[in-house]
């Protein structure tokens, strides 16, 4: 079953998730754009998302480690190729659409690779999933305009969490593991003997000073039950000083009876 | 002579049942033959899970019950009776003190 994380990113985490954003488009366009210069460069934090981030027209790249979604305005990603070769005309469309798919591949794998994934599908274009259209799942999105190109980024909370990990809380105790905390944990066990079966009419009659006589013979081993119920261990009744006392013979071979 | 052979059709039971006075009166002697499995609690002890993980073959747990203490006689995990144990033979029996 898959489940996404509610719950909007923290400011200081929305702002650490900009720094690294604004790193990794940074060298991206350094790397692709001929003459690059910083001040062509600007990297803003979307607000809430809003209705240009459900414009069909996204490019989705999918690994392990989360999704992030690139979309270059109303164009497709030919647009960055004429972009790069400052050409407004339809000449040679296909090249210009592979070297743009390129260059968002080259983006979509340089934020996989930073958040630790290993390997990652080549964006597709596609409707944007929950995940990466609701801020109150924690996508997260900003929008870089590099010379005169609008890219904008969203990222899912997953994605973010790897490229910008949660701090451990500075709040409480540092956690334990259940393992660890329930090791202490007190356990009331009970040692119960079978005495047997009797019919209710002999139940019935019973009064103080009778002798009621068990099935359970004097060598016999009893049970140790958990809170009452499920007997995990068996032994034999003995003393220590004037103290009841259990000597543990073995374990329960069979699985408790949920009914006992 | 033919027999003829028919399915039984069932009338419908009426739903919610109409409840009314109990028909059974509660007279346990009624159950007088059915047979209970009772149970002896001898006494008990308060270990951690660590404890409880690591117990083996001739580890000892103390009871809170003194030796002279009463046990406690339950049907169904409830407490009935309680007594003194005592041996009858081979087998244990329980000598009856305390009983509503």
């Amino acid at each position: 079953m898959e489940t996404t994380r509610f719950g909007w990113i923290g400011e200081t985490r929305r702002s650490a998730l900009l720094d690294t954003l604004s790193a990794l488009i940074e060298d991206w366009a350094e790397a692709w754009w001929c003459g690059y210069a910083k001040g062509q460069l600007a990297v803003i934090a979307a607000g809430e998302m809003d209705a240009q981030s459900r414009l069909q027209g996204a490019y989705i790249s999918h690994a392990t480690t989360g999704s992030v979604a690139i979309h270059v305005g109303s164009r497709g990603p030919d647009a960055i190729a004429r972009h790069l070769a400052a050409t407004v005309t339809d000449d040679d469309l296909d090249l210009a659409m592979k070297i743009g798919e390129q260059a968002l591949n080259d983006l979509a794998m340089n934020i996989h690779s930073r958040a630790g994934s290993l390997g990652a599908g080549a964006p597709v274009k596609a409707s944007l999933p929950q995940s990466l259209l609701e801020t109150r799942l924690g996508a997260f999105a900003v929008t870089a305009t590099v010379g005169r190109l609008p890219v904008m980024l969203i990222i899912d909370r997953q994605l973010g969490e790897r490229l910008v990990p949660p701090r451990a809380s500075k709040t409480g105790e540092p956690l334990s593991t259940r393992h660890v905390a329930l090791s202490r944990a007190p356990l009331r066990v009970n040692a119960v003997m079978d005495f047997g079966q009797v019919d209710l009419a002999h139940l019935s009659d019973l009064s103080v000073g009778e002798v009621l006589i068990g099935d359970q013979k004097l060598d016999e081993p009893l049970h140790i039950h958990v809170e009452g119920k499920g007997a995990v261990a068996v032994g034999f009744m003995r003393r220590i000083g004037e103290k009841r006392a259990i000597v543990i013979d073995g374990a329960m071979t069979q699985e408790p009876n949920r009914h006992d | 002579m033919t027999e003829v052979v028919a399915p039984i059709e069932l009338e419908e039971a009426p739903m919610p049942s109409v409840s009314g006075d109990p028909l059974i009166k509660r007279n346990l002697a009624l159950l007088g033959h059915v047979n209970v499995k009772l149970e002896v609690l001898l006494g008990s002890s308060e270990i951690s899970v660590d404890r409880l993980f690591s117990l083996g073959k001739g580890d000892c747990l103390a009871l809170d019950a003194d030796l002279d203490a009463l046990v406690t006689l339950q049907l169904d995990g409830k407490p009935v009776a309680r007594g003194h144990l005592v041996a009858v033979g081979e087998c244990f029996g329980l000598k009856i003190a305390e009983i509503l």
